[in-house]
């Protein structure tokens, strides 16, 4: 068979989709738009409360703990400050990015 | 240069980027049909290639701020066609027969004089469901989106000898399969 005439006989090959096909498909996308929203809001959520539920006895413990007097706690004390904001500051800007990436990521999915 | 179909569809990934549905519904319906064509290819049933074509389109649709408007964006369609065609059929066993398909596309008699084009085009997909599929995908690939050797390599993945085999085989049984099917009507179609 002569390539042109293969041509001719492949352009033919093609199949239409159904009529309601776009309109079936951007139901489909506007439903998986809202379900990844709901999925980014639960995931921040739970990061939320996990997040908060570790904080706040601790934040209490160290506050209770740091009005005391003893021996173990007076190494903390001798800690120089600077080394530690600048610790504690690296830490959270490090938690701010991946709470971004996580944010893009679940844009990407 | 603006009427070239790759800018028109980069204009319209962008314009979808920025949230114009309308945008993305108009890059669908360009490229629907040749997709399907793909998928059909490789599921051979028309029902099931529109669903996963669904699924296609969806993942396009989320994925399209990735696309870096580097390479023409049916090449990276078609890409996401074909490899989401291999990962269904590998994950759901399909079992397709292809003696029920020659049913499904309720073939006319030959024996009028010449064949209706709408006719033809059910002894051309016919003969293509005979076919393997990486043999009718290879040739839809060269014939009708008219892709070079280069970017069928690209979207399949396959190397330069194995398209080259295929497109070579391909042309071989297509040819045989459509002699078995019209006989000397064969003719009307060239």
């Amino acid at each position: 068979m002569k390539e042109e005439s293969l041509k001719k006989i492949m352009q033919k090959s093609t199949l239409e989709t159904s009529d309601d096909f776009i309109n079936n498909l951007m139901d489909t996308i506007e439903v998986s738009k809202q379900q990844q929203k709901i999925r980014f809001w639960n995931s921040y959520k739970f990061t939320l409360i996990t997040t908060l539920i570790l904080i706040i006895p601790a934040t209490g413990l160290l506050f209770r703990l740091l009005r005391q007097e003893s021996a173990v706690l007076s190494i903390f004390k001798n800690i120089p400050i600077t080394p530690m904001f600048v610790a504690i500051t690296l830490l959270l800007l490090y938690m701010i990015n991946t709470i971004i990436k996580l944010q893009e990521t679940s844009k990407n999915v | 240069m603006k009427n070239n179909p790759t800018h028109k569809d980069y204009e319209l990934i962008r314009k979808a980027i920025e949230g114009d549905t309308a945008a993305f519904r108009q890059l669908v319906y360009a490229h629907k049909d040749v997709s399907l064509s793909l998928a059909v290819s490789i599921i051979k049933d028309p029902v099931i290639a529109e669903d996963i074509l669904q699924d296609v389109f969806v993942k396009v649709y989320h994925k399209l701020n990735t696309f870096t408007f580097k390479a023409a964006f049916t090449t990276w369609l078609y890409r996401i066609v074909v490899n989401t065609c291999y990962n269904e059929l590998q994950k759901k066993k399909y079992h397709i027969s292809i003696n029920n398909t020659q049913e499904a596309y309720m073939l006319p008699s030959t024996s009028d004089t010449s064949i209706k084009e709408a006719d033809q085009k059910k002894y051309i997909q016919l003969a293509l469901q005979q076919l393997k599929p990486e043999e009718s995908l290879v040739l839809r690939l060269f014939y009708l989106c008219e892709l070079s050797i280069k970017e069928i390599e690209s979207i399949t993945r396959f190397k330069t000898s194995k398209v080259k085999v295929l497109l070579h085989r391909g042309r071989g049984n297509i040819h045989f399969q459509l002699k078995q099917l019209l006989g000397d009507d064969l003719n009307y179609l060239l």
